[in-house]
């Protein structure tokens, strides 16, 4: 632990959000459970009302997930959850990611018909 | 000029390649969260031409093709895009909304986009037209 006291207090911090304030639990790579707090706000990827989706934002100890990568896997309340852009901590060791439900994958190229 | 949008839909809704999709028109309304999903809207219009008594009017119809990223989203994103080429460029819709319109044509494709939020699409622009006549005639 840092001995600055800024940071000290920065990390007693965010032990205490992770402590009491967690609205999921996470899993990564089949490590132990963390808490995590979700947040979910609307999103229309295209704009003019073409799709309605939800952005997510999972917020968490970076410690909790060491070498945490974009693209990997994230298990939030057992569902599958793929992180999608930057994976970059902030000075304090809190980390906030962008994450979806992983899809199902598609059947290949050649199930389908070109009408 | 909204009248096409639901001879082109059925013709869309046909299509085997888009088996299992949503295929909307943005002026019915309706739920918007179904992927994968194809939305079809006129994004406006040109006047092609224009003499005392009538003008042409060619509207723009925006097709938005959206899947969920992940494994295979390309492939299924690419074979609707196929099909729906076949369907439309060179089509006729003919008689809609009391008013012969012409042949559909391919216009442009965007770039595809990648959303965090886990969706992948682009969007495909086609033009047809229409005789409009007006006051002098």
């Amino acid at each position: 632990m840092s001995t600055h006291p800024f940071a000290a207090h920065q990390a007693a911090l965010n032990a205490a959000i992770e402590r009491h304030l967690p609205d999921v639990q996470v899993s990564f790579s089949g490590g132990p459970v963390f808490g995590g707090l979700l947040s979910r706000e609307t999103f229309d990827p295209f704009g003019g009302a073409t799709v309605d989706a939800a952005r997510l934002r999972l917020g968490f100890l970076a410690s909790r997930a060491p070498g945490l990568r974009e693209g990997q896997q994230l298990l939030i309340d057992g569902v599958l959850h793929t992180v999608a852009g930057s994976v970059q901590p902030d000075a304090s060791g809190w980390l906030s990611v962008t994450v979806h439900p992983t899809a199902a994958p598609v059947a290949p190229l050649s199930a389908y018909a070109y009408a | 000029m909204l009248a096409p949008a639901y001879a082109i839909k059925s013709r869309l809704q046909a299509l085997p390649a888009l088996g299992g999709w949503s295929v909307r028109v943005g002026s019915e309304g309706g739920e918007r969260q179904t992927l994968p999903a194809l939305d079809l809207r006129c994004a406006g219009a040109r006047v092609a031409d224009s003499k005392s008594g009538a003008v042409q009017v060619a509207p723009q119809w925006l097709l938005t093709l959206v899947v969920a990223r992940g494994q295979g989203a390309a492939e299924q994103l690419d074979a609707a895009m196929a099909a729906v080429i076949a369907a439309l460029h060179g089509w006729v819709p003919g008689e809609q909304g009391a008013r012969r319109w012409d042949r559909l044509t391919l216009v442009s494709i965007t770039e595809p986009t990648f959303f965090e939020t886990g969706q992948i699409g682009y969007e495909m622009s086609f033009d047809t037209q229409a005789v409009y006549l007006g006051a002098a005639c």
